[in-house]
């Protein structure tokens, strides 16, 4: 078959930073074809410039044989390339069929919705989707709201379809759900390009993978025959050990513990949340963002008052204890938004490591900093936890996203917990520093310390978690064991169902 | 204006925006001045007036500590900005100034004009250098920059301090209580304002006097901004504001040239220094820039 989109030597240089450098991409007409690469590696600029977002410096685009320029958003919707976001664009005051309509040049002065409505409900029922086109979006889920974006570009003629992490934000049903979707779409010959850094999803639906890295399109592969070693090895550009070896299973007395717990809450309540992590285990929690997640550290580390319900720490009763309290029971948080908690960005690396710490001797003394010993302790923290920077009177916000998180990570390890809590601790890493985050939380585990992992990543806790506790709107769905970890039923109760 | 610039760079490190340090001034001023008139009535042993002075200085410090906390408790208790309150402070200060020394006030001296008594006790001019107008304040103001580095830079409230001004949200999640460091701030920031008065009064005046600060708490403002709230860069542009000033005054004395053209000059620095940092971030762009073209290693 020939190849849609052909994108050759395709050149994207931002101030100090060399985004796209000769990327060649040549995607084949009724195919679906992944785009991988870890953060930063130039994906998001190179559909940016196919969808009209971006000029490129240099290089040139081929669709449908011809050559085309494209200036703008609009561009690209007339030439038949569709662009799902990451983050919807919809608005979420209007209803579906508004936003279905949303700028189209064929637009009357007067909106004939009618029309349209009737026909968008008709695309709908081809894919089996039931859509009701006067509903507003923001009552919609966000599967739904993925579907509503995807029906909209092939509604507007898309035929060339670009998916940004369209998973990252669904359970695992809906990822069946959207994967049925695709096929069908593909078996009417209409083209997707589908990015994701998930080496699983891409293996299970995509036909051919292209994989970047540094800036640079590496040779395409085709899925079948390709390992997820292999994706990966070409992604970071050396050998990884996708598999994390754990020491044997042995749970001893609770260190954390949580009765019926309720909050109030800014970030999503929790409601009657029951708990108990012992050492020497991960407890994985597993759930779509803001379901709680948020809520339930921040209880437990004294961010968020706990209106009903108690914890326990190693048996102490810290309900609404202050975070120094919990920080002194020998917790260590490594939180969800590093740069809102975990560090100061203006501020230095030994000044960081010494966030927690610096009230205590021999860090400082009748009131003085003892600058001497903190730079000795930074330095060796630093060197253990392989932080890259030039020394460390950098600051931290000059370092990369995963030598931030080795600084906090760092910082928080060499205070020789008992538990620690990690929220999404590989968020926007890359697949290196992922696997050496995921080698020391096994690290704590093994040592007999408890962990208490909070992520969005499914794959990420079914690896890690030696329990996995389920959370849905604020409440735990259920707790399962090692031996009942199943994807379908978590996916269920991620959605909040419970047989 | 020393004193000023650190009111305002002491409650900076702890990310408030102190514009108060006018009201500070005031107050620090007031109270200073009461004790230099009235504590040496009261029996006070006065060597050579050494311990009313000293009583001056810490009378100052709580006047001006104290109205500089009441905008912090507003922020803290209310979430009132500390912009407006400070500025509303400012307000009240001057007036309750005319207030107390005015016609009607406590301590009007019955002189016909609105002031009060002479102070018993004073600085002593001529300090350092003889027959010069200047006192032991250019000591206070040196030991208050060097506390002021010490403080925060080599003391642990002053970290504390600088981590909630710099990221309160990391402050809470390390345990440091971020209302009451807000509070230390604006009274420790309050005080030095406070300092600024005393210095100026028992300096330069005779007796308290209606509006006796001619803009020194704002001229702070700008003294920190310059010396970008470094130690020494703020001792350096409090001597280049000090200079202008007086000899603004001085040219306005001699008849020929308007005092205001020091005005012009002060804001011609100031933009110079703004500009300063707009070449420096172009500098560095293009650094950043020439590390990217040469080859990388990750």
């Amino acid at each position: 078959m020939a190849p849609i989109l052909e994108m050759k030597n395709i050149v994207k240089q931002f101030p100090g930073v060399l985004a796209n450098d000769n990327v060649n991409l040549t995607v084949e007409k009724g195919s679906i074809h992944a785009l991988m690469g870890e953060n930063g590696a130039g994906k998001s600029t190179l559909m940016n410039i196919l969808y009209g977002l971006y000029a490129p410096s240099s290089g040139q685009i081929l669709f449908n044989g011809q050559e085309i320029q494209i200036t703008s958003p609009k561009h690209a919707i007339e030439h038949g390339i569709g662009m799902v976001h990451q983050h919807f664009m919809l608005i979420p005051a209007l209803s579906v069929i508004e936003n279905v309509i949303l700028g189209r040049p064929e637009n009357k002065k007067v909106l004939d919705l009618k029309t349209d409505a009737e026909a968008f409900v008709a695309l709908g029922a081809r894919y089996s989707m039931k859509i009701d086109p006067y509903e507003l979006i923001e009552n919609l889920t966000v599967g739904q709201q993925q579907r509503v974006e995807i029906l909209k570009s092939i509604y507007r003629g898309a035929e060339l379809l670009i998916l940004d992490e369209p998973t990252a934000v669904l359970t695992p049903q809906e990822v069946t759900e959207l994967f049925k979707i695709m096929t069908q779409l593909k078996e009417e010959g209409k083209t997707i390009i589908f990015i994701s850094h998930k080496l699983k999803e891409v293996l299970t639906i995509c036909d051919t993978i292209t994989v970047l890295r540094l800036g640079k399109s590496q040779p395409s592969v085709p899925s079948a025959g390709t390992t997820r070693e292999e994706l990966a090895e070409m992604m970071v550009g050396r050998k990884v050990f996708l598999n994390v070896d754990k020491g044997p299973y042995n749970p001893g007395e609770s260190v954390l513990k949580m009765e019926n717990v309720f909050t109030k809450g800014i970030h999503g309540a929790l409601n009657d949340v029951s708990l108990d992590i012992r050492k020497g285990e991960i407890l994985g929690i597993a759930g779509v963002d803001g379901n709680g997640q948020d809520a339930l550290i921040e209880s437990i580390t004294g961010l968020d008052k706990v209106t009903q319900g108690h914890i326990f720490i190693k048996g102490n009763d810290m309900t609404n204890a202050t975070p120094r309290q919990v920080l002194e029971q020998k917790v260590s948080h490594i939180p969800a938004d590093r740069h809102k908690r975990g560090m100061v960005s203006t501020m230095s690396i030994k000044e960081n490591m010494i966030l927690i710490s610096y009230y205590k001797e021999p860090y400082q003394k009748f009131g003085f900093l003892n600058w001497k010993f903190i730079e000795e302790t930074s330095e060796e923290i630093v060197k253990r936890f392989k932080v890259k920077t030039p020394n460390i009177q950098e600051l931290g916000g000059k370092l990369s996203g995963g030598n931030q998180q080795k600084m906090v990570l760092g910082r928080e390890l060499s205070r020789d917990p008992d538990l620690c809590i990690a929220a999404h601790p590989v968020r926007g890493l890359d697949i290196g520093a992922t696997e050496y985050v995921h080698e020391c939380l096994v690290a704590e585990r093994d040592k007999g310390n408890a962990v208490l992992l909070v992520s969005t990543e499914l794959d990420e806790v079914l690896t890690l978690a030696d329990r996995i506790a389920v959370m849905y709107e604020g409440r735990i769905m259920g707790i399962l064991e090692k031996e009942e970890f199943d994807i379908t039923r978590i996916g269920m109760m991620m959605a909040g169902q419970n047989q | 204006m020393t004193f000023t610039a650190l009111a305002f760079a002491i409650a900076s490190r702890c990310g408030l925006v102190n514009i108060g340090a006018e009201g500070q001034f005031y107050l620090g001023g007031i109270a200073a001045g009461l004790v230099a008139i009235y504590a040496p009535g009261l029996g006070i042993p006065v060597i050579g007036g050494a311990v009313v002075l000293v009583l001056a200085i810490i009378a100052g410090f709580i006047a001006g500590g104290l109205w500089g906390l009441i905008a912090g408790w507003l922020k803290v208790s209310f979430g009132a900005n500390e912009v407006i309150t400070t500025v509303m402070l400012n307000y009240i200060a001057s007036f309750l100034n005319k207030y107390l020394i005015g016609y009607d006030g406590p301590f009007y001296d019955g002189s016909g004009n609105p002031q009060s008594e002479a102070f018993k006790v004073s600085f002593e001019r001529g300090f350092f250098i003889q027959n010069s107008d200047m006192t032991i304040t250019i000591v206070l103001a040196i030991l208050a920059l060097v506390f002021y580095f010490i403080f925060f830079f080599k003391m642990k409230k002053g970290y504390e301090m600088r981590v909630v001004g710099l990221n309160s949200t990391a402050a809470e999640y390390a345990g440091i209580k971020v209302k009451s460091n807000a509070l230390l701030a604006m009274f420790m920031a309050g005080g030095f304002g406070g300092l600024a008065g005393v210095s100026e009064l028992l300096s330069a005046q005779s007796r308290i006097l209606p509006d006796f600060s001619s803009g020194y708490g704002f001229d702070g403002v700008a003294v920190a901004l310059l010396g970008q709230l470094h130690p020494l860069g703020m001792g350096l542009s409090a001597i280049l504001f000090a200079v202008l000033k007086s000899g603004g005054l001085a040219m306005g004395n001699k008849g020929t040239i308007s005092p205001y053209i020091v005005n012009a000059i002060q804001a011609f620095v100031i933009i110079l220094v703004v500009a300063s940092v707009f070449v420096q971030d172009e500098y560095n762009r293009r650094k950043l820039i020439r590390q990217a073209k040469a080859p990388k290693e990750e």
